[in-house]
Parts: structure tokens; sequence; C-alpha cells
């Protein structure tokens, strides 16, 4: 054999190797194989400084009840196709996840998650932090609510003399000072890229107008919708603002696309982390003419649909610790997330005060998302919205009454 | 300055140009995963960072994200490798062999297969794999990724092999050899060049995927995925630096590689 040969040979004989030796066993970071072993497997989709106070947490759930658990972070677009891929198979290989509150009706409709009606939730946890129940059953636990807060950049601020915008009059203000600072660009990005970000801050605004997002083309709605459309149209809003959901925010922030950016509190720490967290305010928002008004987010757990026996039993043991006093308070004071229960209020580190308040703040005016089953046609027809009104500039008064008429014919199909 | 001399300075000033074109995003990557938050801040942050941080990396390294992700990412990466050129070389070779139009029939069939979009072929085959017990085991990552690049390879491998001429074989008969020992010490070298194309193809697809590794893994991310979890939920660095490493064993396996992509491969192999 040449020389060239035998290295072929070699190639080929260590890759084969080095395939066959590990796969034929599992993970070896896998203290157990979830299917076999006495493991369970947890999935919550984490910022990296928040990952260490929730494996202590996992480790005390294992030290009290001898079951050792994995923490894998599933972000929520993925969860729902590894739900399907686990379901459709009758081989769940996880056992509890979290969940964003604004993704749930998908796991539901396409029946991926298991009924909860069982597993009693803690009396000291607030009603208003239930999450919604779908056709009367329970599906969900309470884990961790969660709204958007609005970051402003300090130094731009200060700059133009101004203070942070409590209502739409003064975001208007703000708005036009920044784009005159800022080369005639918009520098307020407003979460609207297609999808939940879209009809989240569109919630916000109908309702802060005195409108119903539900009912769409009511005169509350036709006036958020005639400020939106006026704020785009004079350019006091950032092109960027159609591409913002809570990743590229962070991004609009750090490069200064962004002066006004309102997004979800994980940014405070990927901030703090960069030692930039005191270059921007951060506090709860504007309220409309008729209130503030916070769509309210967060995660909640499900346990996959066809977990059994013995697994259930301790994935909803998991559950409830996770729902605990003891767990809920770690979780505040380590993570400055806010607590579904009033017994767990705690300190918070100094870094995350502000943004923990500005939190507590926007959740007194916070909105849970109906679970009605037409949901999907009033999502489909608030990003139709953004894309016709605020972004086309079509006549709002039109369009909105053609999509509720739409979205009334989805709620009489489905019997609501 | 003559014409040659000209020439010479544009053509060595296109490439500089070129290569700087290509190694710019490299640097980047690099730069970021060094550099303190405040340098990346603003709407046009230097390009240099004259006070570089290594607190990212200990941080990444610290949290133990890269080790593991790594030696999965390698190991899947290589052993896909291995068995698809494994599987693909020979039925490349067969098709290559076949009259002009049924040839042109399987390669088209075989593009058609990578036309289906990923994502609807990807639940559906991780779902059975799921059914197998695979998922969260080398095997099961390994094994879509092979399914992911054969077509590819195989139309890469049917071309290098049709480009082989009879009379190599025929020779290799005339002096006795075997039909698997042609295969393997006429053909294979022959078609090296492509062979190690394929192979690199296979390697840099299965270390960048993304889709079946999500849905086959819970517990031990490959690379791919550790970088998505940065760039879901943490710094710019702490993505960068995650990204780097995800760079570092590309050099290696192109380096090793490269030695085979000869464009004389051919030359005199059939004399007259």
């Amino acid at each position: 054999m040449t020389l060239r040969g035998r290295r072929w040979t070699a190639l080929l004989s260590a890759g084969l190797l080095a395939f066959l030796a590990p796969a034929c066993r599992r993970e070896s970071q896998t203290p157990a194989a979830p299917p076999r072993g006495p493991a369970l497997v947890v999935s919550v989709s984490l910022a990296e400084d928040e990952r260490d106070a929730v494996r202590e947490l996992l480790e005390t759930f294992r030290r009290e009840t001898g079951t050792a658990v994995v923490l894998t972070s599933i972000d929520t677009a993925n969860l729902p196709d590894r739900l399907r891929v686990d379901v459709g198979a009758g081989r769940p290989t996880l056992d509890l996840f979290a969940q964003d509150n604004l993704a749930l009706r998908v796991l539901v409709d396409e029946r991926l998650v298991d009924r909860l009606d069982d597993v009693p939730v803690p009396p000291e946890v607030s009603p208003a932090m239930q999450p919604p129940a779908f056709g009367g059953h329970r599906y969900f636990l309470p884990f961790r609510p969660n709204v958007q807060v609005t970051y402003v950049n300090r130094r731009r601020l200060e700059a133009a003399g101004l203070r942070p915008p409590a209502t739409v009059d003064e975001l208007r203000e703000v708005a036009r000072r920044f784009r005159a600072a800022g080369r005639g660009l918009g520098r307020v990005t407003l979460p609207l890229a297609e999808g939940a970000p879209a009809t989240a801050t569109l919630c916000e605004w109908i309702l802060a107008f005195g409108g119903d997002p539900l009912v769409l083309n009511d005169a509350g709605a036709a006036a958020a919708l005639a400020v939106l459309q006026g704020f785009w149209r004079d350019g006091l809003l950032a092109r960027e603002s159609l591409l913002a959901r809570y990743d590229t925010q962070v991004d609009y922030l750090t490069a200064e696309t962004a002066w006004v950016a309102p997004n979800w509190p994980f940014t405070t720490g990927v901030l703090a982390d960069q030692d930039l967290l005191d270059r921007f305010e951060v506090y709860e928002g504007w309220r409309g003419p008729a209130r503030a008004a916070h769509v309210i987010g967060g995660d909640v757990l499900g346990v996959p649909r066809g977990l059994g026996g013995a697994r259930r039993d301790k994935a909803v043991a998991l559950a409830r610790f996770l729902m605990s006093r003891e767990a809920q308070r770690l979780l505040a004071e380590r993570n400055a997330w806010p607590t579904i229960r009033a017994d767990a209020i705690t300190g918070v580190p100094p870094a995350r005060r502000t943004t923990l308040a500005a939190v507590e703040r926007a959740l007194a005016d916070g909105w849970y998302r109906p679970s009605v089953p037409y949901w999907a046609a009033v999502d489909e027809a608030l990003n139709e919205v953004v894309r016709r009104v605020i972004v086309a500039g079509e006549p709002a008064a039109p369009v909105l009454d053609t999509l509720a008429a739409r979205v009334a014919a989805a709620r009489r199909r489905t019997g609501s | 300055m003559n014409l040659p001399k000209l020439r010479a300075i544009g053509l060595t000033a296109w490439a500089v140009a070129v290569a700087g074109l290509v190694l710019f995003p490299v640097y980047l990557v690099l730069m970021v995963s060094v550099a303190p938050g405040p340098a990346l801040f603003g709407e046009r942050p230097a390009l240099m960072v004259t006070a570089p941080t290594l607190v990212y990396w200990r941080r990444v390294l610290a949290r133990g994200e890269l080790l593991g992700p790594m030696a999965k990412s390698l190991v899947v990466a290589t052993a896909a490798t291995g068995l698809a050129v494994a599987l693909a070389a020979p039925g490349a070779y067969a098709v290559s062999r076949w009259p002009l139009r049924r040839r042109h029939a399987v390669l088209v069939a075989l593009l058609l297969a990578r036309m289906l979009p990923e994502l609807a072929v990807g639940v559906s085959l991780a779902t059975r794999f799921a059914r197998l017990g695979l998922v969260d085991t080398y095997l099961g990552v390994t094994l879509a990724h092979v399914i992911g690049a054969l077509p590819f390879i195989t139309w890469i491998l049917v071309g290098a092999f049709a480009g082989i001429p009879v009379d190599l074989e025929e020779a290799a008969g005339l002096d006795g050899a075997s039909w698997l020992k042609t295969l393997r010490s006429v053909i294979l070298p022959a078609a090296a060049p492509a062979v190690a194309v394929a192979a690199l193809f296979v390697w840099l697809y299965s270390w960048n995927e993304f889709l079946y590794a999500r849905l086959l893994t819970t517990s031990q991310n490959t690379l791919p995925l550790q970088v998505f979890q940065a760039i879901d939920r943490g710094t710019k660095q702490q993505m960068a630096a995650v990204a780097a490493v995800l760079l570092v064993p590309i050099l290696f396996a192109v380096a090793f590689l490269q030695r085979y992509l000869r464009p004389d491969a051919m030359a005199g192999a059939v004399k007259g």
C-alpha cells in the first residue's frame, strides 16, 4: 500500500473509530439517560447570568428529593418543534419545560402538553399571576412573570435636556428631539418584528388608548393606530423597529441605533455583563391617554404529553418546588426576577434594583393575553395592521373594519 | 515601470484585497471576543481594541461551555465525514459508469432531495430517530448529518469518477487487479481531490449544522447550538468567543485536506 493509501486508511479508520466509540453510548454529561435513569430533564431559556441561580435551585431539589435534574435551554421558537419530535415518537426526552407565556396556544392546539388540572397552585400565588386556562383546563403552572420595561440612552437624554417619556405625548417630543440630534434618523425602536413582538406592542398601545385588541375596530384602537401611523410617517420610529425583538433590541441599544427601546428585563443582565448598565435609564415606560398597559409575558411551566407514571410525578414535584416560596425567593434574590408569590419578595442585587422596581410598576398595569381559541386570528390581524396601517400608511378605519370582521368570523367559527 | 511588473503589482494588490475581505469577519470575531463592553458601545466602535480583556473567554471556559460542545462537534463531524464518504464513494463510482441519460436522472433525483425544505424533513426524520431512541446520542446526530450530506457529495463524486478514463480501469484489469483493488488503488487515488472536496464539504456541513442538532439534542450542545444560545440571550463577546473556537478546527481540517486538492491530479494518467 502506498503512503497516500495508508493515510487514507488511517483517516477513515480514525473517523469510524471516533464514530463507533461514542456513538454506542449516551452523553457523558447527562447524569443518567432520561428514559432509563432517575434524572429529570428540564428546559428553561435563560440568560447567561441567570443560569447559576437556577442550577443552584435544581441542586437543592436533588438534595431534598434524591432526583437529579439536567438543565437544558431550548428557546421559545424551537421548543414546539422539539416537542413535536418527542410526542410524535412517544418518547419524551424533556420532563418539564418553561415556555414563553405568549407562545402557549400552539402547544395546546397540537396536543403537545399534558393537562395539569390535578396539580394545585399554591394559594400564596397571586390570582393575577395564574397562566390562562385553555378550554377550561389547566395546562400550565405559574413560574416567572415578566413584562417589558424601557431602556433609554442616558447620555443622549441628558444632552437633549429631557427626562424619560412618561406619556405618549412626551414620547413624541423625545422622539422628535432625538431624530433632530440623530442625523434625521428615528431613534425610538418599538418591537414590531413579525409575530409575537408586533402583537404584544400593538396590544399595549390599543389598551393604552382605551381599546380592546380582540375587538380591533373600536375608537381606542383607531386612535392608537393613528398615533403610531403618524410616528412612522414622520420618521420618529427607527426603521429597525420592524426587526426589533428581544435579541435585536439589545444590539440596537448597545450600537446606539436605538436611544429608546422597550425590551424584556434580561437586557439588564446583558448590559451589566458588559459594564454598560450605567449608560441607561431603566423604567416602566409610557402610558396612553386611557391607562398604562403592559402585556404580561414571562415563562410558565408545562409537562410534555406522554410522560407517565413516576416520571410525571417527579416532573410535577419539580414544578411544585419551582413554585415554592424557597425557590421563588432565591430567583428573586439572585436573578432579580419578579415573583409569583407575595410571600417571596426579598432583597435583590443593587445593580438590578432599578430594573426590578420598573418591572413591578409595570406589572401593576399588567395584562394577561386572553386564552381565546381564535387568538391566532387576532395575532394575524395585528401583524397585518403593522404592515398595512403603520408601514404602508393605509387609512386605519377601513383596514381595522376588515380585520375586525375576520376576527369576528373566527370567533363565531370557534363558538366563542 | 514595465507592463509585467505593473501587472504583478496589480495582481498582488488584488490578492491582498480579496484576502482582506475574506479574513475581515474572522478578525472581527476575534476582536469582539476580547473587547471590553464600552469598546463596542456606540454607533461607530473602533476597529481596534486598545485594552483587550480575556474576561469573556474565562467566563465561557469556567462555565464549561466549550470543551463538551467542541468534543461533541469534533466527533460527530469526523464520524459523519468518514461514514458519508465511505457510503457515497462506491455508489457514486457505480453511477458514474452508467449511460449518460441514466446518470443524469440519478443526479437530478439527488438534487431534488436537497430541494425539500430542511425543517419539514428535519422534524419528520427526528421523530423517527426519537422512536429508535437516538435522541441525545452521538449516533443520532451523526446519522442525521450523513443523510443531509449524502446527496450533494454523491453528486460531486459522480462527476469526479465520470472524468476518470475507463482506460485506467482496463489497464489495471489487464495487470490482474480485481474490481475492488482497482477501485481502491487506481480510481480512488485518481479521484483524491474530489474525495477531499467531498470530505471537506461534509465536515464543514456537520461542524456548522444547527437544525438536526437542535432537534436531536437535549443535554449536551454542539458548538453551533452553543453559539446560538449566546446570540439568543448572551453578550456579543461571549458569542464571539464561542464562534472563534468554531473556527480553529476548521483551519486544521482545511490544512489537512488541502494537500489532496491538486489541480494536476489527472495529468499524465493516460498516454497517447
